[in-house]
């Protein structure tokens, strides 16, 4: 089995076993200890709410996700979907092709900037 | 460029690099899958700049998943099976006032260390995953990556097998904040090595994931220190 292939599988198993573990992601959330930048600080962390977007997203909420953290829900929507395309194709001994771009400085700007951006929004919104 | 006798002449090839045979456990299919993990373990631990050196740099992904399991999966239940034990211990060092908070962070019951031997491969697989991917975008903003031949696999690679700092976990209480900075170190070095960047750009790519996405960690570690100065205190 290439490379490219046991990574479109390994994505796959990922994207299968988040949707599997959705099935119990409140009581896993039950566990997961308060944020304690947030406890500490009272102002949310950049990652704050990456759980709530992963329980509203586990009841296709996307509404909800997008508005606890918008960023966290691209990548979560990016991760599980992503992965189910690419365990998809690679079942199907299909290869996956990957944009690998150079990062020029505006695109480092940009990720930064739509990080703080999101980090923003988070203490804006008390999220 | 043809000789007299009409015999092609090539241009002398250029001396080619030696390839790397793989690190131990790279080669377990030769030196055995047992030899392969201790051997490859050992030189991991030992001499972590060499270890990665001969690591491939590409090939495959399950190999480098399954060592990181192994010593993930190793560290993760003995770490529980510490804290199973010593969790009083711990939770004496803070004021009584504080306990109960601390507690969320800290008391394991044996039903949870039964269920994390059951699901701590599915967790570890999906960290190393997303993990790897947080650490690749990181490496990226930093210029890390200008003259690597692998990308995300060697990305893969360089966490995979910083999962030896795992082992760590031997220690009781302080086992698992020993092996975060010691995966850290793991992450620079590896990232030197195989894609080929500086230590410093290494460095902050893999720091900037704890910084910018998780100041929870900032936090932890804080909590851990202040645990430890405690027990200095009273001890």
């Amino acid at each position: 089995m290439t490379a490219r292939r046991q990574l479109g599988m390994l994505w796959g198993a990922v994207a299968v076993a988040l949707v599997g573990l959705g099935l119990w992601a409140r009581e896993l959330a039950a566990v997961m200890p308060a944020c304690p930048f947030k406890s500490w600080f009272e102002l949310p962390c950049a990652t704050c709410g990456t759980t709530r977007a992963a329980l509203a997203l586990a009841q296709l909420d996307l509404g909800t996700a997008l508005s606890v953290n918008p960023l966290a829900t691209l990548a979560w929507v990016g991760l599980v979907g992503g992965g189910i395309v690419a365990g998809a194709l690679s079942a199907f001994d299909r290869s996956l092709s990957f944009p690998a771009p150079r990062p020029t400085m505006s695109f480092r700007v940009l990720v930064a900037l739509a990080v703080i951006a999101n980090w923003a929004y988070l203490i804006a919104a008390g999220t | 460029m043809n000789e007299p006798g009409g015999f092609a002449v090539s241009p002398p090839a250029p001396p080619e690099e030696p390839r790397s045979p793989g690190n131990p456990w790279e080669r377990r299919s030769e030196i055995g899958f047992g030899a392969g993990l201790i051997e490859g373990l050992k030189l991991f631990v030992t001499n972590p700049g060499l270890a990665y050196e001969q690591t491939l740099k590409r090939g495959d992904f399950l190999g480098p998943l399954l060592f990181g399991l192994l010593i993930g999966w190793f560290g993760a239940i003995l770490g529980q099976i510490w804290q199973l034990l010593f969790q009083s211990s711990i939770l004496g060092l803070f004021p009584v006032d504080a306990r109960d908070q601390i507690a969320t962070y800290f008391v394991t019951t044996p039903m949870m260390l039964v269920l994390s031997m059951v699901l701590t491969p599915v967790f570890l697989t999906i960290g190393l995953f997303v993990w790897s991917g947080i650490h690749h975008v990181s490496l990226m903003l930093v210029g890390a990556l200008s003259e690597s031949e692998s990308g995300f696999e060697g990305t893969f690679r360089v966490n995979c097998y910083g999962y030896t700092a795992q082992i760590a976990a031997v220690v009781p209480l302080i086992g698992g904040f020993v092996a975060i900075f010691w995966f850290i170190a793991l992450q620079v070095i590896g990232a030197t090595r195989i894609h080929g960047t500086t230590t410093g750009r290494a460095l902050v790519g893999a720091l900037l994931p704890l910084g910018v996405c998780c100041v929870c960690f900032g936090t932890l570690f804080f909590l851990a220190w202040a645990m430890i100065a405690a027990a200095f205190t009273q001890g």
